[in-house]
């Protein structure tokens, strides 16, 4: 039986669709970067660790590797390396924060930077970076307080971190112990607020003492569930949690410590690459996305931290996100930034910080 | 006097009678509404957290901004966060049933053969012999994990074999802990029973094998089982020893939920937890059918 | 034929004493020398761990903390589950069944999940607490996480189901025969319980206490998460030492100091019920 006309120009045209279809969907010759390679990177986990995939482990996949992520902060990194000892790294990329990047450099787990091959740095402080590590978040430590059980109770906005040795707050407070950076930053507040520094922390762990806490453990979990329910008045954390509680529904806002005449306390983390890692060239590429535009607008807007990228930051600080008494939580004007105080790590001293906060405080 | 008081005396007695029964039947009756009650208390005491829990998995709330907080009572229901359960969860449940199975088939293999020799074995020194394989049990588990971890480092620098962070090394470490439950457990059983069953078989004709299996293995299968389900739990359970042995793509359940505890919050772990709970319950239905739960009611035992 | 049995132990024995000697030897070795930091370790054998141990009051004072910890949550439990243990143990095997599975179910659910339950179930302003501050059962303060007796409700929690089992397997050896016998003989019900029950079980008691007291001390994740960094138990502190410092040496010491006083508590507890089941026989 012959086949009517539109019957054969209908099966042409679908052929043609198809032939089309399958030229459009064949991939290009041309080979991506990476291909192959899987990228090993330590860091945060949780909503920390998908917002990277969205957009730098999209950026790498499209060159053809994968990365996998491993739960990692500076301390457990350090552990691994340490662990890891001869054997071959345990990862390619790691978070580093300031207290251990003492340790990292005795035990010789950094490999040095290429830093032609992480341009975007042009766009971040130099004194964000280094031959070694290239900052990529920071937060800016400080109190965050239930801005509507502090109207309850009367208790004005606080402006600084000891005016919270008041008896409505006992029992209300939480802060972090010596054992997370957070808490030294605190530690630190405190003790300039009252006589010390960093040389001398003592007058600070009285203060503390005097507070008479909840608890000191920095447990996100928990520490976000108690603000909810109301166990918590107020925490010294870094405001990316008053941020996050604030999206959650609880009323918070983000007090920023005044040292010496300087305002706002950041906290940098950095990106390195671990020494005997054989992916250094995917790492540095890592490391380039993690700083450039879209990841650090990312983490600006959703984890509440301080962009290292600059170009986010003159687009954002002129829109910062506000709590619900309209006091915006980050300091992002530039002139503010250049003010900031930042802590002197060289008069820290782990084992006898800690020593201290356990003789005044525990048991 | 004789027959009036003496028909009064058998009243007064036949009333006296009735009423210490009366008395005894309430008296039960009330025991046992406050036997009862306070079970109800404690086990209603026991499951609210994980109930609190578990209802929070169906928070329909948004996925983006109510990640802060565990939401419970839950609002607008919905299994949204059980699609999100993301693929390195699975894989973790997997490396934790995996893992607590193999360590309690390994702490029978081991530790029944030990009961059998403790128990029925003739030597001096068996109280020894019995405390030397308890002996785990007293050990601190974050002794055992940082022990472990030790050895293996120190078998990776001597011997070249590098056991952190492998699958092995990990059920080592609890075939470690989970022996000593098994031995016990058989062991209570052993000591129950008379040795004489066995003499007889044996007199009666049956060989050694045939004797273990068919008097002394129906004897001890409920230490096995109860020995086992208790190594299973503890394995299953476990973070402490896990946190020191496991790597970083081989990491138990529940040190993946301690880790995501310290970040950001996440609702699917209490999906996760919901899973594991109607996992248990199919797996405690299986064994029902398999073997019946009674086998268990015999078996346990402490000594 | 007897001396067979023997001889089905040797396997178990050789590969058991290995993992337990073996690992301690090795982990404990390193107590003796010095910590350089970055987990390395000296070459010259000393003391100086140890003496650091005992010298620094906050050492003793985290292993007081844990003892007193354990003891109360020992205590706490036993009373909360012996009743429920007796219950379950004399009821028809269907319901018996049921019970023990409820049990054995929880035991499935992650510690890290169950205190998180725990801590929204005793929120300082959720329903629980506010009725029993109102009623003047917990004080103002009360809190689950940071305070002593909150840390030891926590625990207690999370000890009730394994102890349940435990004491369920040691009640149900008592045969009711027993009991009845007792009862029939005019024994007031609480007579029957502290003369006949409480008696018979006491060894089995004793043991699963002496489990739960173990656990306890050595309880790393649930102290951690409710001792809220005020409560230092000293497997805390040891864990700390390693993730901190990284000080391989003194955390070996520590756990040696550890073992040592909770071996210690074991051998003294069973030497002390053995001495009052002679005298207690000795009487009857």
């Amino acid at each position: 039986m012959k086949r009517s006309l539109y019957q054969s120009s209908v099966g042409l045209a679908g052929v043609a669709v198809m032939a089309l279809g399958l030229f459009v969907a064949t991939p290009s010759a041309e080979a991506g970067m990476f291909d192959g390679q899987k990228l090993t990177v330590a860091t945060f986990g949780g909503s920390w660790r998908d917002r990277i995939k969205l957009i730098v482990g999209k950026a790498f996949e499209a060159e053809g590797g994968t990365i996998e992520f491993i739960v990692g902060n500076a301390g457990q990194n350090l552990q691994s390396m340490i662990a890891a000892r001869g054997q071959k790294a345990p990862f390619d990329v790691m978070e580093i924060t300031d207290e251990h990047w003492g340790n990292f450099v005795e035990g010789d787990f950094v490999q040095k930077l290429d830093l032609s091959k992480i341009p975007n740095t042009k766009d971040v402080d130099p004194a964000l970076f280094d031959d070694f590590k290239v900052g990529n978040w920071i937060v800016l430590e400080g109190l965050v307080y239930n801005i509507a059980k502090f109207k309850e109770l009367g208790l004005p906005r606080p402006t600084t971190f000891s005016e919270l040795d008041h008896p409505k707050l006992k029992g209300k407070l939480h802060m972090s112990d010596s054992s997370n950076f957070t808490g030294l930053y605190t530690i630190s507040v405190l003790a300039h607020e009252n006589g010390g520094s960093e040389s001398n922390i003592q007058p600070g762990l009285d203060k503390i003492k005097s507070m008479d806490m909840h608890s000191y453990s920095q447990n996100a979990v928990t520490v976000n569930q108690m603000l909810k329910s109301g166990e918590l008045y107020a925490t010294f954390a870094h405001c990316g949690w008053a941020v996050r509680n604030h999206d959650a529904g609880t009323p918070v806002g983000c007090v920023h410590p005044v040292v010496n005449g300087k305002r706002g306390a950041p906290a940098v983390g950095y990106a390195a690459i671990a020494k005997g890692s054989k992916n250094a060239a995917a790492a540095h590429f890592y490391i380039n996305e993690l700083v450039g535009f879209e990841m650090q607008e990312l983490f600006h807007v959703k984890n509440g931290i301080v962009p290292v990228n600059n170009k986010v930051l003159e687009q954002y600080y002129k829109m910062p996100k506000l709590d619900s008494e309209g006091v915006p939580f980050l300091i992002l004007d530039p002139k503010e930034v250049a003010n900031f105080w930042y802590l002197d790590y060289s008069k820290y001293d782990a084992k006898g910080w800690q020593r201290a906060w356990d003789r005044t405080l525990l048991n | 006097m004789t027959e009036q008081n003496s028909t009064d005396l058998s009243v007064a007695a036949s009333g006296k009678a009735l009423r210490s029964v009366m008395n005894f039947n309430i008296g039960r009756r009330l025991r046992r509404i406050v036997a009862y009650s306070w079970v109800g208390i404690v086990y209603s005491f026991i499951f609210a957290p994980i109930i609190v829990v578990i209802g929070s998995s169906f928070d329909g709330g948004s996925v983006i901004a109510g990640r802060a907080v565990l939401q419970f009572p839950p609002s607008n229901l919905s299994l949204q966060w059980y699609w999100l359960i993301p693929p390195s969860m699975f894989q973790s449940l997997w490396v934790s049933v995996s893992m607590a199975a193999i360590s309690a088939a390994c702490g029978i293999v081991i530790g029944v053969p030990a009961a059998l020799g403790i128990i029925r074995g003739k030597f001096y020194g068996k109280t020894l012999m019995g405390s030397l394989f308890r002996a785990p049990l007293q050990i601190p588990f974050i002794v055992i994990g940082l022990a472990f971890l030790q050895s293996y480092y120190f078998l990776g620098d001597v011997l070249g074999l590098h056991m952190r962070g492998t699958f092995t090394g990990l059920v080592l470490g609890h075939v470690f802990v989970a022996t000593p439950y098994v031995v016990g457990a058989v062991g209570a059983q052993l000591q129950r029973f008379n040795p004489a069953y066995e003499e007889a078989a044996l007199i009666h004709g049956a060989n050694r094998w045939r004797t273990f299996y068919r008097v002394t293995m129906p004897i001890i299968m409920p230490g096995i089982y109860a020995g086992g389900l208790y190594a299973f739990l503890i394995s299953f359970g476990d973070v402490t020893i896990s946190l020191f042995l496991s790597g970083p793509d081989l990491s138990p359940l529940p040190v993946e939920i301690f880790y995501a505890l310290d970040n950001d919050f996440e609702p699917t772990i209490t999906a996760i937890a919901s899973l594991v709970v109607v996992g248990s319950l199919i797996i405690l239905y299986l064994i029902q059918r398999l073997v019946g739960m009674e086998v268990l009611l015999r078996g346990g035992g402490s000594n | 034929m007897k001396a067979n049995w023997g001889l089905v132990l040797l396997p178990p024995l050789v590969f058991c004493m290995l993992l337990l000697f073996g690992s301690q030897w090795v982990f404990l070795r390193s107590s003796f020398f010095e910590d350089l930091g970055i987990g390395r370790l000296g070459t010259e054998f000393q003391l100086n761990n140890y003496l650091t141990v005992f010298a620094d009051p906050f050492f003793f004072s985290a292993l007081t903390l844990n003892f007193k910890l354990a003891a109360g949550v020992v205590v706490c439990t036993l009373l909360v589950a012996y009743p429920v243990a007796y219950t379950v143990a004399r009821m028809r095997a269907r319901w018996a069944i049921i019970f023990l599975s409820a049990i054995v179910v929880t035991s499935f659910v992650s510690i890290v999940i169950k205190v998180l339950g725990i801590i929204i179930l005793f929120a300082a302003d959720g329903p629980m607490v506010k009725t029993l501050k109102s009623l003047g059962i917990l004080s103002e303060r009360f809190a689950v996480i940071g305070t002593m007796p909150g840390v030891i409700i926590g625990l207690t929690h999370l000890a009730i189901a394994f102890m349940v089992m435990m004491l369920f397997s040691v009640i149900q050896t008592i045969p009711r025969s027993l009991e009845e016998a007792a009862e029939i003989h005019g024994a007031p019900r609480w007579r029957v319980f502290l003369r006949v029950i409480i008696p018979l079980s006491l060894p089995g008691v004793v043991s699963a206490s002496l489990l739960l007291f173990n656990v306890i001390m050595g309880a790393f994740v649930s102290a951690l998460l409710l001792g809220g960094g005020k409560i230092m138990t000293l497997p805390v502190v040891i864990q700390r030492t390693i993730m901190l410092y990284s000080e391989y040496g003194m955390a070996a010491a520590l756990s040696a100091v550890l073992m040592l006083f909770v071996l210690t508590i074991n051998i003294l507890s069973v030497f002390l019920v053995t001495r009052m089941r002679a005298a207690s026989s000795a009487v009857t």
